[in-house]
């Protein structure tokens, strides 16, 4: 029979080995917990990373198209989903891009209305915020028509045509999806302006799908 | 009354001189007892800063990208989601350890991480706002009310990993280049560490301020008790 003090003894012995026991778990707990939280953030970033459908745009201005490319300077031509969160911050660039090249460039901004959607659904506070832009004009884009003339698929599109109409650059102005900040789409277009070159003529472009369904794929012709 | 630990052992000594032994030993005493008190206390407050933190992150993403789009179809947008099952994770558990191991040091080193990868996860929300970047610098000042130069180090680590793992896997998201760059991941890094720095030296002082006034206390609690002894001794001899 185990007498009283020997069950202190054996009481006092095991004390520290479970709260040593316990502050182990502790810090296998919060490991764990760091690994879940950065999963987690992983995720996110690929999400915001993850660029959308590059546009095919042919290198000539698109015959049949509603608006006209200038004759004495650059046109830009920025295509946006007037709901599309990700777009503010293409929005963004584009105000910074008029702000240091606009006297060199003729800028559009189309939102694409799609089919189906009540009147007034494009009068958003993009629609205002690129119109606010000094140097850009803001067209509606019915049912994607001049998206699926340019072939474009992704809000956020970015075209640069020369004075000839050539296309010298198609892709997005943000790093990431409704990313603020630096980025090489708006740097390209930038030194194209300035010097008539850049290192760059493509970049990824994130944004929310122009038009919800392979029927209405820009791949077509716009009629 | 809080036992000492042996790395508890400060060295606590007046200016002018040093302490007698019970006298030094008191004061080592209400320096832990203090120190405990304002460990205990800023992980209260960093429970409520994250519980407001995770509120916020929710309601930005709310506000800034409630849907994505595709044509005229709509759904939730993934960063909704972010911040509700994401912003819940970096929240809860430090919360939980600052409720139920308030004062404990994994409690404070838990909570300097989970500020940083809250910081992450707004900037992430926000779009990359160069204004969301300054959470990270207002976390480590708020971090330093611990006055344990200590919980700076997993905060520096967390900021250090971002900046170096997306610089690795996602550049041109995180700087804008395609490509990625070392130097941006020491600059950005830099900066924090500036801070840190700084950080560091107004802790220590203040640590020794604590020091200071928990060993003027002693030596008051010690002439009191002199004196108490020496009027009761003067009254037994009348």
């Amino acid at each position: 029979m185990t007498q009283p003090s020997d069950a202190a003894a054996s009481r006092a012995a095991v004390a520290p080995r479970s709260a040593a026991r316990a502050r182990w778990m502790l810090v296998a707990t919060t490991l764990v917990w760091l690994l879940a939280v950065g999963a987690g953030l992983r995720s996110a970033w690929n999400y915001e990373s993850a660029p959308g459908r590059a546009a095919a745009t042919k290198s000539q201005w698109p015959a049949g198209s509603r608006i006209a490319p200038a004759p004495d300077r650059a046109t830009l031509v920025l295509l946006g989903h007037p709901q599309c969160p990700c777009t503010r911050a293409s929005i963004g660039e584009l105000a910074q891009l008029m702000a240091r090249g606009g006297d060199k460039v003729t800028a559009y901004v189309l939102f694409v209305k799609p089919s189906g959607t009540p009147a007034g659904w494009e009068k958003t506070d993009l629609w205002r915020s690129a119109a606010a832009i000094p140097g850009v004009q803001v067209r509606l884009d019915e049912e994607g028509r001049e998206a699926r003339r340019f072939h474009v698929s992704t809000s956020g599109q970015t075209l640069l045509f020369d004075r000839a109409g050539q296309l010298r650059f198609s892709g997005g102005i943000t790093s990431a999806r409704g990313h603020a900040g630096d980025n090489a789409g708006r740097d390209a277009i930038v030194s194209l302006l300035e010097t008539g070159t850049a290192t760059r003529t493509k970049t990824p472009v994130f944004g929310c799908a122009l038009l919800s369904s392979d029927a209405d794929s820009p791949d077509a012709d716009g009629k | 009354m809080h036992e000492l630990k042996p790395q508890q052992k400060l060295e606590i000594s007046p200016p002018n001189g040093t302490l007698p032994n019970d006298t030094a030993q008191r004061a080592r005493e209400l320096f832990v007892q203090q120190q405990q008190a304002l460990f205990v206390r800023t992980d209260r407050s960093f429970a409520w800063l994250m519980g407001l933190q995770w509120l916020a992150a929710i309601v930005v993403a709310l506000w800034i990208s409630p849907r994505t789009w595709a044509g005229q179809l709509s759904e939730t947008h993934p960063h909704v989601w972010s911040a509700l099952f994401l912003g819940g994770a970096i929240t809860l558990y430090p919360v939980g350890l600052a409720l139920t191991r308030p004062g404990e040091a994994i409690t404070r080193y838990t909570i300097a991480a989970a500020q940083m990868l809250m910081g992450a996860l707004l900037i992430h929300l926000s779009g990359g706002r160069i204004e969301t970047h300054f959470h990270v610098f207002g976390s480590l000042a708020f971090l330093s009310f611990y006055r344990d130069w200590r919980v700076l180090i997993p905060a520096v680590v967390v900021v250090v990993l971002d900046h170096s793992l997306r610089s690795l896997y996602w550049p041109y998201s995180i700087f804008g280049v395609l490509t990625g760059s070392l130097w941006r991941v020491v600059e950005h890094a830099g900066w924090v560490i500036f801070e840190c720095v700084f950080l560091t030296l107004a802790i220590t002082r203040s640590v020794n301020e604590m020091k200071a006034v928990a060993g003027h206390t002693a030596e008051l609690e010690a002439t009191n008790r002199r004196i108490e002894e020496t009027a009761r001794a003067n009254q037994n001899m009348k």
